[in-house]
């Protein structure tokens, strides 16, 4: 499967999902005028990934900044590799946080509650 | 993916297509629509959760951002802007209730010398001790204050007359000099010292509250070319 590359703009984030090491990565800001249409691609190409051959996926995030559409589209990721790790498989969130960013602190510790199985863990860096 | 909320969508469709297809469900199949819907709803406060403390935290920015816009960096009085702004308000209110209301221009006299002297950081030091004085007096007076810039400052008194401006003015010259800051090189006094020009009106026109800021103005002119360290009131037609 190939890699998913996306340039960081000024409302939307610079995604690097890597197939091979499965290792996905999003950094930036996230507000864009129209989420559906930002993220369709990686919703779709994680759902495709997640039904590929079983390996340990990492997302990691590290988002100074998302409107409520993208918490949206992220408690969806988050529900697509609960599921994963539900059928057996392993998967893992971390959420990178800057140190002085109370606010994606705190929304990181509202996901991570609602979660079961899946493991989110919170890095204030 | 059409929409954000296609999950949603189809635990309503499924639960359309029970409705009119069955009046009996099976307990497999309430629980199956009774589970994905309790995790959408889970999900959507968790939602609202984060979308409060993003907007919590900007209106803490967007109060943080008005109060620095109205407020000089150095001193943390009112800016010129600002001040502007509340001079208009108080203009129109004295008009409306028939009151007065005084201005007090006042300069730190020889500040440049000041600065030439002791540098520019001590300057600013300077500058920051008489505003904690001129904030004291205001406080007292009932009275706003501003840094109109540089070393000059501004004082708005509502509802007083000259002969209440003219007291504030002494207290203000009287606390410079306790606050006795040195400064060697003025030819007035051993310490830094004010002059202040003061000027009343009863506001009649809109406009004419550009005109009382002249005046005071130049009464500050008049008290700094008799000497400074004092207070001068502007008279029409003559300056005490």
């Amino acid at each position: 499967m190939d890699n998913l590359t996306i340039e960081k703009t000024k409302s939307t984030p610079a995604v690097f999902f890597d197939a091979g090491a499965g290792v996905l990565q999003m950094e930036g800001e996230s507000y864009p005028e129209n989420v559906v249409k930002f993220y369709a691609p990686l919703l779709d190409w994680l759902r495709e990934y997640l039904s590929g051959e079983p390996k340990e996926v990492i997302m990691e995030f590290k988002i100074s900044y998302f409107n409520s559409s993208t918490s949206k589209v992220f408690m969806t990721m988050f529900d697509l590799l609960e599921q994963y790790v539900e059928e057996g498989k392993k998967a893992r969130v971390r959420w990178i946080c800057d140190e002085e960013n109370d606010v994606a602190i705190e929304c990181g510790e509202e996901f991570k509650e609602d979660l079961e199985s899946l493991s989110f863990e919170i890095e204030v860096c | 993916m059409d929409t954000l909320y296609l999950e949603e969508e189809l635990v309503l469709n499924k639960a359309e297509r029970l409705l009119s297809e069955k009046e009996i469900f099976t307990r497999e199949e309430y629980s199956e629509v009774y589970e994905e819907y309790k995790k959408l709803l889970r999900q959507m406060k968790t939602l609202v959760k984060v979308a409060d403390l993003t907007q919590l935290e900007l209106k803490t920015l967007s109060e943080e951002l008005s109060k620095v816009s109205r407020m000089d960096g150095l001193t943390e009085l009112y800016n010129r802007r600002y001040f502007r702004e509340l001079y208009s308000q108080e203009w129109q209110m004295a008009m409306q209730e028939n009151s007065v209301l005084s201005l007090l221009m006042i300069d730190i006299d020889n500040f440049k010398k000041y600065n030439d002297t002791h540098g520019h950081l001590q300057g600013d030091v300077c500058l920051k001790e008489a505003a904690a004085v001129f904030r004291r007096e205001a406080e007292k007076a009932g009275a706003l204050v501003a840094r109109f810039g540089g070393e000059e400052f501004v004082m708005l008194l509502p509802g007083a007359d000259c002969r209440a401006a003219e007291q504030v003015a002494e207290n203000l010259n009287k606390s410079m000099e306790k606050l006795n800051l040195i400064h060697p090189q003025t030819a007035v006094q051993t310490h830094v010292t004010i002059s202040i020009g003061i000027a009343s009106a009863r506001p009649e026109k809109e406009g004419d509250f550009q005109l009382l800021m002249d005046e005071a103005d130049r009464a500050l002119y008049q008290a700094k070319a008799d000497g400074r360290n004092c207070y001068r009131i502007f008279q029409r037609g003559s300056e005490k």
